[in-house]
């Protein structure tokens, strides 16, 4: 079955070998298109930082057309931030926006950030990550999402992670048809797609990694194959929900 | 390849729900992954001020199956020693952080000398889930400096440890305690890194285990790591199931 990953990561500093392991996975596991992010600078990046990261996801794109896609990624503090995704959607072929930990996802520095995306029909990609320890101090959770996306009902929103931990992240978007969630970067506990599944409905789901290098993949892939499911539905979070949603 | 998974459980995780914790449930997810067989413990038994009141049932439905039932037992409930002679238990299962003791207090030395005198082989779980997903009980805290002295005071103890994340399975202490030991397994159910055969140059890969944790745990996530591991084919078959008979035989 072909797969599209929608949430991957280049960082700056081993971009080239975070590039070499996508490919890998990609030539392993029949990945149809994956969608990119480079990262860097901490958690709030200078715009030269930021251009810096949007380049090195750039190449990546040009380099394989076909396979790779990508993120503008964005710091909400800065002036130039609409400049930043004007450049990355028009000059280096990018599809959404992606918001990381500058900034908590509803805080009114995002508005404008949000506003634009939905006058050009872009989707945005949030970090969202509920922990027990270690909370950053501008990472959103499942109800920091929630409230983007009750004040814009026409921003089409990815909750990344399924929010952190699934128990909050899902209750949190359940009522929000604008959020779809990714089921990257957590730990493979078992049920919780089962959970989401049955809270938000299959189609609500979509594969991601969060991966970079030589990083485990095949995680992923073992959640959703151990799902008792359709082969249908299961192509749904592979491949076909990423489609209907735009990307 | 033949799987054993030495790190399973059956009956009720109380905080949240778990749709395979029943031995029926058991034994269709590893018949669906190719697992023959392996050691199985109770999650009631974990939590109840009795645990044989969950054991009871574990060996009664174990016994005689593919499965070795592992007792739990806690140093600080009286003679337990005496429910894992009328149990004929050959694995025990210890928690010592739910528990809340050290492996290296006084309370746990008689249980040590019988565990080494009866050739019973031993499970210390590092963890059951992880700290950033922590809900009522406390973050699990797992003791290097604790395991690898109880490594060394009991050179002639088979045991296991369960649930190690990346860095403990990484940690230069606890791969010297235990390639230095010999008789001292792990499993790699709590970690999600592709760097196995870094697990493997640390740790040894004639004691690795194959061990899943489920119901908790993606069965299929860590039967894939160990699959898609840069491991020699050889290598993989001891992991899978090779090094689970060795540790289980007497």
């Amino acid at each position: 079955m072909k797969i599209i990953d929608i949430h991957t990561h280049l960082w700056l500093g081993s971009a080239d070998n975070d590039r070499a392991g996508i490919l890998k996975a990609a030539e392993a596991y029949g990945y149809e298109r994956v969608y990119v992010s480079t990262l860097g600078g901490g958690s709030n990046p200078t715009p030269e930082q930021v251009d810096a990261c949007n380049e090195t996801s750039a190449r990546f794109i040009a380099d394989y057309p076909e396979l790779v896609r990508g993120w503008v990624y964005v710091n909400p503090r800065h002036d130039n931030k609409l400049d930043v995704i004007k450049r990355g959607i028009e000059d280096r072929r990018m599809t959404g926006v992606k918001l990381w930990i500058a900034t908590l996802c509803d805080d009114p520095l995002v508005y404008p950030v949000a506003e634009y995306c939905i006058d050009h029909k872009l989707p945005v990609l949030i970090h969202a990550l509920d922990k027990t320890v270690g909370q950053g101090e501008f990472e959103s959770v499942g109800m920091n999402v929630r409230n983007l996306a009750l004040r814009y009902p026409e921003l089409k929103i990815v909750m990344a992670h399924l929010g952190g931990n699934e128990y909050t992240g899902i209750r949190a978007i359940r009522g929000c048809p604008n959020v779809t969630v990714d089921i990257s970067g957590v730990f493979c506990r078992a049920d919780t797609l089962k959970y989401a599944i049955e809270r938000i409905g299959v189609d609500r789901l979509m594969y991601g990694t969060d991966l970079s290098g030589n990083m485990p993949f095949w995680n992923y892939i073992g959640r959703v194959n151990e799902l008792k499911i359709s082969p249908a539905d299961k192509e749904k979070i592979f491949r076909l929900n990423a489609i209907n949603f735009g990307l | 390849m033949r799987f054993y998974d030495i790190n399973t459980f059956v009956g009720h995780w109380p905080f949240r729900r778990l749709r395979g914790e029943g031995w029926s449930e058991l034994f269709a997810a590893h018949c669906r992954a190719g697992i023959a067989g392996g050691t199985v413990a109770s999650f009631d038994s974990i939590f109840y001020n009795d645990p044989t009141e969950g054991d009871d049932r574990l060996f009664e439905l174990g016994s005689g199956s593919q499965y070795t039932p592992a007792m739990s037992l806690n140093p600080k409930i009286p003679l337990m020693l005496d429910d894992a002679e009328r149990y004929g238990a050959k694995v025990v299962r210890i928690y010592p952080d739910l528990h809340g003791y050290k492996l290296c207090d006084d309370i746990f030395t008689p249980i040590a000398d019988y565990l080494t005198s009866h050739d019973i082989r031993l499970l210390i779980t590092a963890r059951l889930f992880i700290a950033r997903e922590a809900y009522f009980l406390p973050p699990p805290v797992f003791d290097i400096d604790d395991v690898c002295a109880f490594i060394a005071k009991y050179p002639n103890l088979k045991m296991a440890i369960l649930g190690m994340e990346r860095q403990e399975l990484l940690d230069k202490k606890i791969g010297e305690a235990i390639r230095g030991h010999g008789g001292v397994y792990y499993d790699l159910s709590f970690t999600r890194s592709a760097h196995v055969t870094r697990y493997a140059d640390n740790l040894g890969v004639s004691t690795m285990l194959f061990g899943s944790a489920y119901p908790l745990v993606s069965l299929e996530s860590v039967r894939l790591m160990l699959e898609k591991s840069g491991l020699s084919e050889s290598e993989k078959e001891a992991a899978a199931g090779g090094n689970y008979l060795r540790f289980m035989e007497k």
